[in-house]
């Protein structure tokens, strides 16, 4: 190699570094801005409607936040993320409340999205959870797709995140990160792990590497998720919860019938209101301060605003 | 007009026996429920099952299969079983000249008997080394299976099926080898394995052998060889002018070569009247058209019949040669010694159950499962926790389970139910819930929760029985605390612990398989003492926020 070649190649590589650099930076400063218009004045407006089915309290919420319009537009690719983690049925409410899944798809079809995709890293045999939790039969009833999540080199990319604290790279769903508009639909529950799981506890389903997480300080990594991507709705069902023996649950006597449903923008104030819904202080849920502190949403109760409605 | 019927007749049998292939390879390798049908018509397993779990549906598969044989001959070997159509395809496509097998009745017998008193004493030995739809088992699941999963998968990634290690000591025992061997012995004498080895085949033939249908040359046969020359089985003596229906397949190659359409199927009177001016070529007994006692033959049958009665009664008399003596014992010696090498402490049948691995649920105990499982690999194709494992891992020999891709599902009960020996006891959905295979461990120095105070709770997460628990350990720390009279062993704590290489929680093997105590029962006890606190509605109008 002669000087002249030399001197080309390291400008080459230089510049291409740089521009590298600037892509990624550019990314991230979206992300960053997006995150601070998400958060806005540091307000956050949560809806809470109960005594209903889970079809009609989302309909009366969703009505509240503006209609499904207000979310999704026409040609959009929607992904629901509902938690379809357990082979439990819907009775055992483990998982999201397959209805309310399938109510979801069915308005974001009629807002005009082009597809929904359903999904869930799950624990048990991804297939039985699909089946049994009752979600794959009604979403595909209500025209969606539902998505395989198991296999780490077939569905998921790798993305990296530097404001993240401990989860700086992680794998992360293709779905998701294609989408367009993301929605958040968990089902509220007691956690052996992390206290209490809800919004953001449902994240980690859209990962891949569920042990990194549980190794390396859960609630920490759990705050951490959504900073990868902020979901653009986030539906927290509490018709029926789990308050003890969670997530999985274990006997009938695990099992309450609330009849509640939260709905909002903010999935840190949503968790903060839930944490009253299932009966818990919110320092019992560390990932939430976590997640307010990193400023992906409002954990303040004076500052959260609450619409309360009967279904 | 009757050659071209003659051949229809072969093809229709050459249909039916792509038909048995294709379901069986699905339901093998994709879990086609069809095709499960097509399994547990099998002999060899469904007879096993019978003895074992006394199972009538077992025993009326067995019936059928013998009164099917009684009619029709060993149909079963050229339609039903996997590797006698596996081994016509061998020899249809390497299409080599060879010897037909020879007749061996002691060396068939006497695998028969062994295979049979050993089954009856407890031991599917014989089985396990010999039977055709376990060893095919075997084979698909560790040669064709994968490449199914991995064409399958590239071509659905929506659907995609499990997939399954495979370790390549499985690889060779299950897959390689028993097909290898068997090719060879195409190669060699054609289907050798069917007419001597086979013990599922030796019982059909004894049955086959008084079928009041028996295929044979008639009158109309001028001795050409072309029937001969095509039989894989060996069974047609031109010099005594017999067919040998204990050993023939029912492959009906015959039928469709032999241009004097002087093979017959049918009854003997009926063909030998079809075939016209009988021409003895035997000194032949006054012909009364009387049953022989052991064969339902009528003396009409002149050359034919009469040869076969002979044949039939040389095979069943013992009147032994002293080399046969030595061949016996020899051959008794042999199998002896690998069956005490295979069973001794660390062999390779029992070196699961030396080692202490963890067997699927109704498996009994390790003793128990090795001396029935004969490997057939349905449970572990159906495994959908991805935990059963045929080989490999340093514990060879027998079916065990490994947690490094799943957990025993809590809701699956595939394993014991689709096992088609009865080596897996098949149980209700509350017993399975129960059955403690293995039991779990917590080592407190690897635990990240216990070392690190790091709040991980994975363990206690995918416990279905509520065994392992996240207690208070100081402010802020949780620890897992495990209550071993509800842990089954089913591996949802040593899966998902993330902790590595050697993880905080893991599955030690049981002795004996026992019912652990009733979670509901246990939980409902628990909350009669300390009832869980109800949330407060704080809120106007009883609102909880």
């Amino acid at each position: 190699m002669d000087r002249r070649n030399f001197l080309k190649s390291s400008v080459a590589t230089a510049a291409a570094t740089a521009v590298l650099a600037e892509l990624t930076s550019t990314q991230v400063h979206a992300q960053e801005a997006k995150a601070e218009a998400g958060a806005g004045d540091g307000r956050a407006e949560v809806v809470a409607v109960r005594n209903g089915s889970a079809v009609a309290m989302f309909r009366k919420g969703i009505a509240a936040l503006g209609g499904m319009t207000a979310f999704v537009k026409p040609g959009q690719k929607v992904v629901v993320k509902p938690n379809i983690g357990w082979d439990r049925t819907p009775e055992q409410a483990a998982n999201t409340n397959p209805e309310l899944v399938a109510e979801i798809v069915r308005q974001a079809l009629a807002a005009g999205a082009a597809q929904v995709q359903v999904f869930d890293h799950t624990c048990n045999e991804w297939k039985s959870c699909y089946r049994n939790s009752g979600i794959e039969a009604a979403v595909v009833a209500a025209g969606g797709k539902m998505l395989s999540a198991h296999d780490e080199k077939l569905h998921y990319v790798e993305k990296s995140c530097p404001q993240a604290i401990s989860m700086k790279t992680a794998k992360i769903h293709q779905a998701i990160v294609d989408a367009d508009v993301f929605i958040n639909v968990p089902v509220l529950k007691h956690h052996g792990g992390a206290k209490m799981t809800a919004a953001m506890k449902n994240f980690l389903g859209i990962f891949w590497d569920r042990s990194f997480m549980h190794k390396n300080n859960l609630p920490q990594c759990i705050a951490d998720c959504a900073l990868y991507r902020r979901p653009d709705l986030n539906v927290v069902d509490a018709y029926r919860i789990v308050v003890a023996n969670g997530p999985r649950g274990k006997v009938a006597e695990d099992i309450r019938e609330l009849r509640y449903q939260l709905l909002s923008r903010d999935i840190v104030a949503i968790d903060a209101m839930a944490t009253k819904v299932i009966g818990y202080e919110l320092a019992q849920v560390p990932y939430i301060a976590l997640a307010a502190n990193a400023g992906l949403g409002v954990a303040d109760f004076s500052r959260i605003s609450v619409t309360r409605l009967e279904a | 007009m009757a050659t071209s019927r003659l051949r229809w007749l072969r093809y229709g049998r050459i249909a039916l026996a792509a038909l048995s292939m294709l379901m069986l390879l699905a339901f093998v390798c994709h879990g086609v429920a069809v095709g499960e049908y097509w399994f547990n018509a099998q002999f060899g397993p469904a007879a096993a099952r019978a003895w074992l779990l006394l199972s009538p549906a077992a025993a009326g598969v067995v019936l059928l299969l013998l009164v099917l044989t009684l009619v029709f001959g060993r149909v079963y070997c050229s339609v039903l079983c996997p590797l006698g159509i596996l081994q016509d395809v061998i020899g249809w496509l390497t299409r080599r000249r060879c010897p037909a097998p020879g007749n061996h009745p002691r060396l068939r017998y006497g695998i028969a008997v062994v295979t049979i008193v050993l089954a009856l004493c407890g031991w599917n030995l014989g089985l396990r080394l010999l039977d055709p739809a376990s060893r095919f088992g075997g084979m698909v699941a560790t040669l064709v299976a994968p490449l199914h999963t991995a064409i399958y998968n590239r071509l659905y990634p929506d659907d995609m099926l499990i997939v399954r290690p495979l370790a390549l000591p499985t690889l060779f025992i299950l897959g390689v080898l028993p097909l290898l061997l068997l090719t060879a012995l195409v190669l060699w004498r054609r289907r050798w394995f069917c007419t001597t080895l086979c013990p599922v085949g030796t019982v059909l033939g004894l049955l086959a052998k008084y079928t009041p249908y028996p295929l044979q040359l008639t009158d109309a046969c001028v001795k050409c060889g072309q029937c001969q020359k095509i039989c894989p089985a060996g069974c047609i003596d031109l010099a005594e002018g017999s067919l040998d229906n204990e050993r023939c397949l029912r492959c009906l190659k015959c039928l469709d070569a032999c241009r004097f359409q002087a093979v017959g199927w049918g009854r003997p009177a009926a063909l030998t009247a079809n075939a016209g001016t009988a021409t003895s070529q035997a000194e032949v007994g006054a012909p009364v058209a009387t049953a022989d006692a052991n064969n339902v033959q009528p003396a009409e049958a002149t050359g034919a019949g009469d040869a076969a009665a002979v044949d039939a009664a040389a095979s069943s008399r013992v009147d032994l040669t002293r080399r046969e003596v030595l061949v016996g014992a020899a051959g008794l010696s042999a199998m002896a010694c690998v069956g005490a090498a295979l069973l001794r402490p660390g062999g390779v049948l029992r070196a699961g159950a030396g080692a202490g691995a963890i067997y699927p649920p109704g498996a009994g105990s390790a003793a128990r499962f090795a001396a029935l499982c004969t490997g057939c690999q349905l449970c572990v194709r159906n495994c959908r926790g991805n935990v059963l494992r045929a080989l490999g891992d340093g514990r060879s020999g027998l079916v065990h389970l490994v947690f490094d891709r799943g957990m025993c599902e809590f809701n699956c009960m595939r394993c014991s139910s689709i096992c088609p020996t009865g080596a897996l006891r098949p149980m209700t959905k509350a017993a399975k819930q129960r059955c403690r295979i293995g039991m779990a461990q917590f080592d407190p120095s690897l635990c990240v929760a216990v070392q690190d105070g790091v709040d991980c709770g994975a363990c206690a997460e995918h416990c279905p029985t509520g065994a392992l628990q996240m207690k208070d350990d100081g402010p802020g720390r949780r620890i897992p605390s495990l209550n071993t009279d509800l842990c089954i062993g089913c591996g949802s704590c040593e899966y998902p612990c993330p902790v590595r290489p050697l993880r905080a929680m893991r599955v030690t093997p049981v002795a004996i398989q026992v019912q652990a105590d009733d979670p509901g029962e246990y939980f409902r006890r628990r909350r009669e003492q300390a009832p869980l606190p109800k949330p407060a509605a704080t809120g106007d109008d009883g609102w909880l926020l």
